[in-house]
């Protein structure tokens, strides 16, 4: 039953990939993720992630950017909470500044953790059109023993993402894919190391396929 | 002395707190795994099913779980770490509960909690093993049977959100409660 789980959720989480004339990219994508959990089912949370190509037609290292995100979450049910943040990219041209609005919607079921995550973003930089994102993130948490992550305990985690980008009259799509095997350390932390798949510019150009080793930590205090 | 009283108290509080969460995890396992009269309990109780093995470690005890789906519902058959027959629970909605032990659990439920919301229910069956078995397969009743009812409430305490399960005997009365400590899950939030 789990098996034939993980391989539809993996179909779903696939989406179709089309190599004709694009371009690809092979990076590092470290993150660290901290999260405080607060009175009355606040909680607050800081994340950084660092952006590092590594392949762009050749091999040839370059720090691309770096970003910090500070973000307010209540619960507003169970399995539900609301969230509002900040994120500030520092990349080689400046500066950027996000606003970010989310509504995250767990479902736990007897195998497995499923989180749909519907989320706005505004972007803005200096003598640039605001950019203007609305997301839906789909992901899954899979034990790899017994029916529940526990400490000491491997799992996998599938996520497919679909951000619709307005920047002034230009529409774009980016379809993000995402495959990590975790390891529960304690009951308040994680660690994840896997492959993050982002195709966009799709629609109107070529695509530009950029593919993102991704090692993820997650402290909660 | 009065210091240590004071120390005392809060030990004592603190283990009271503890004992009233529930956490359990459990591993897969192989049936070889398993004592035997528990693996054959289990086979002449359902017979020719696909079952899975757990070994499931609470905060005092540790114990061997079978689970399956049966008739379309899930059901779960506990074991001591000797292999001793504990109790067989199965999966049900709210209403299959009878009338008036969910009008009076319902009852409890709402002068303790104000709004709750039943997240997930149980029936749970313990005594003799085979005269469990008899009511599982044939529907026979029995005197040797204890029938209690497991659910499992999300709601609001002190401003927050938390889970509760809660133990009814059949006629719905409260036999006891803990708190679920739910799992970190930033990972698949953020």
């Amino acid at each position: 039953m789990k098996i034939h789980s993980i391989r539809s959720l993996i179909l779903l989480f696939l989406p179709s990939v089309c190599f004709a004339q694009s371009s690809s990219e092979l990076g590092i994508l470290p993150t660290i993720n901290i999260n405080k959990k607060l009175q009355s089912d606040w909680s607050g949370n800081f994340k950084t992630e660092s952006r590092q190509s590594l392949i762009k037609d050749d091999f040839r290292y370059d720090y691309l950017l770096t970003d910090l995100s500070i973000t307010a979450a209540k619960k507003i049910g169970i399995n539900s909470s609301i969230a509002a943040g900040y994120l500030l990219s520092l990349d080689k041209k400046g500066l950027r500044n996000r606003a970010i609005q989310q509504l995250t919607l767990l479902k736990r079921y007897p195998d497995f953790i499923l989180a749909h995550r519907f989320s706005a973003d505004q972007t803005f930089q200096k003598d640039t059109q605001t950019e203007w994102r609305f997301r839906y993130r789909i992901s899954a948490e899979f034990p790899l023993s017994g029916q529940s992550v526990d400490p000491k305990e491997f799992f996998l985690k599938f996520s497919s993402e679909y951000l619709n980008s307005l920047q002034g009259k230009e529409y774009d799509l980016e379809i993000r894919s995402a495959g990590f095997i975790g390891y529960v350390i304690t009951p308040k932390n994680k660690l994840e190391l896997g492959l993050d798949y982002r195709i966009d510019s799709f629609i109107a150009k070529n695509p530009r396929n950029r593919f993102w080793i991704g090692m993820n930590f997650y402290q909660s205090i | 002395m009065k210091r240590f009283v004071i120390l005392f108290l809060a030990i004592s509080l603190a283990i009271n707190v503890f004992s009233q969460q529930k956490f359990e995890s459990e591993v897969r396992i192989q049936r070889m795994e398993v004592p035997d009269i528990a693996v054959n309990l289990v086979d002449s109780m359902l017979p020719g099913t696909k079952i899975r093995w757990y070994k499931e470690a609470g905060y005092s005890k540790s114990s061997f779980e079978a689970k399956t789906k049966y008739n379309a519902k899930k059901v779960s058959i506990e074991f001591s770490e000797q292999g001793i027959f504990e109790d067989m629970e199965i999966g049900i909605k709210p209403k299959e509960i009878p009338v008036n032990s969910l009008k009076r659990i319902s009852e409890l439920l709402a002068d303790t909690h104000g709004r709750f919301s039943i997240e997930k229910v149980q029936v749970q069956y313990s005594g003799d093993p085979h005269a469990v078995l008899n009511h599982f397969l044939h529907e026979k009743t029995g005197k040797d049977i204890v029938k209690k009812f497991e659910l499992v409430i999300s709601t609001k305490m002190d401003g927050s959100y938390v889970l509760f399960e809660y133990l009814f005997d059949e006629n719905g009365t409260f036999l006891g409660k803990s708190v679920i400590v739910l799992k970190m899950t930033d990972n698949i939030e953020y």
